[in-house]
C-alpha cells in the first residue's frame, strides 16, 4: 500500500477562540478518517500576526496549525471540501512532501517525534515571554520587599524619633515642677 | 545585509548555500525569519546578482519565500 506524505498548514480565526480551533481540528481529523488518511503529527504554531491583511475575512492575526499526514489526492480534496465550508478555517496550504510512502514501512515514530523549524522557534519565544515575566515578577517581589523593609525602617526612625520627643516632653514638665515647687516653697 | 552592499574592489560572490551547507536545512517557508535575509524591506525578493545566490538555490528559495507569502507569513511586495 502506497500512500502520500502532506503537510497542511491551516490559518483559523484569532477571534473564534478555542472553540473555532476544536472545530478545525475535528475537520481535519473527519477527512482524514473518511479517506483512510494517517495523521503524524500536529503543531499549534500559536496566534501570530499575519505579514498582510487577508483578503475577505480581513485577518491580521491568526492562529496557525500545521499538520503532518499520509493519505492520497482524496484526502486532500476531501480536507480542502471541509476546510472551505468551515468558517473559522481562513487559508490553507498543502504542500505534498514525498508522493510515495508505503504505508507499512514507514517510520511513525521518527516522523512522530520530529519537529518544524517553526514549532521550535515558537517554543523557544514562548520560553524567552515566561522567563521574562518570571524574571519581571521576580524583580517586583524583591522591590516591593525593598520598599517594605525600607518603610519598617523609616517607620523604627520615627517611631524612635517619637519616643525620643515624648521623653523630652515628659522630662521638661518634672522640671518644670520643680522649679515650681521651689518658687512654692 | 551584507550582499546588499556595493563592493568597491571586484570580489567573487559565494553562494551562501554552497559556502554553508547548514543553511540548506534552514531553506523552509516554515522559517520566515532566516528567509527575511533574501528578500528586500518592500517585500521584494532580493536577486541573486546581488545576493550571489547560486541559481539552484535561488530557485528554491524563490519557491519557498512564495510558499511562505501564501500562508501570511511573509509580505507580498508592498504596494507604492
Amino acid at each position: 500500500m502506497y500512500a502520500r506524505q502532506y503537510e497542511t498548514v491551516t490559518l483559523v480565526n484569532a477571534d473564534s477562540g478555542d472553540a473555532g480551533r476544536d472545530k478545525v481540528l475535528a475537520r481535519i481529523r473527519e477527512a482524514l478518517e473518511k479517506t483512510g488518511g494517517r495523521e503524524i503529527r500536529l503543531e499549534n504554531w500559536g496566534r501570530r500576526k499575519t505579514a498582510y491583511r487577508l483578503r475577505r475575512s480581513k485577518a491580521t492575526k491568526a492562529l496557525y496549525l500545521y499538520t503532518l499526514y499520509l493519505g492520497t489526492n482524496k484526502t486532500v480534496a476531501e480536507l480542502e471540501r471541509l476546510l472551505k465550508i468551515t468558517e473559522e478555517a481562513m487559508l490553507w496550504q498543502t504542500i505534498i512532501l514525498d508522493d510515495r510512502v508505503e504505508l507499512d514501512a514507514f517510520d511513525f515514530d521518527t516522523a512522530e517525534s520530529g519537529e518544524t523549524i517553526m514549532s521550535v522557534k515558537t517554543k523557544e519565544a514562548a520560553e524567552r515571554d515566561a522567563a521574562e515575566a518570571a524574571a519581571r515578577a521576580e524583580r517586583e517581589v524583591a522591590e516591593a520587599a525593598a520598599r517594605a523593609e525600607r518603610e519598617a525602617a523609616e517607620a523604627a526612625k520615627a517611631e524612635e524619633a517619637a519616643k525620643v520627643a515624648a521623653a523630652e516632653v515628659s522630662a521638661e514638665p518634672t522640671e518644670a515642677e520643680s522649679t515650681q515647687d521651689e518658687t512654692e516653697e | 545585509m551584507g550582499f546588499l552592499q556595493k563592493s568597491k574592489g571586484r570580489r567573487r560572490k559565494v553562494c551562501p548555500f554552497m559556502a554553508d551547507p547548514k543553511l540548506v536545512e534552514q531553506l523552509d517557508y516554515k522559517n520566515p525569519e532566516f528567509l527575511r535575509r533574501f528578500i528586500t524591506d518592500r517585500g521584494r525578493i532580493v536577486p541573486r546578482r546581488i545576493s550571489g545566490v547560486s541559481a539552484y538555490y535561488q530557485r528554491r528559495l524563490a519557491r519557498e519565500l512564495k510558499r511562505a507569502r501564501a500562508v501570511a507569513l511573509l509580505p507580498y511586495a508592498a504596494k507604492d
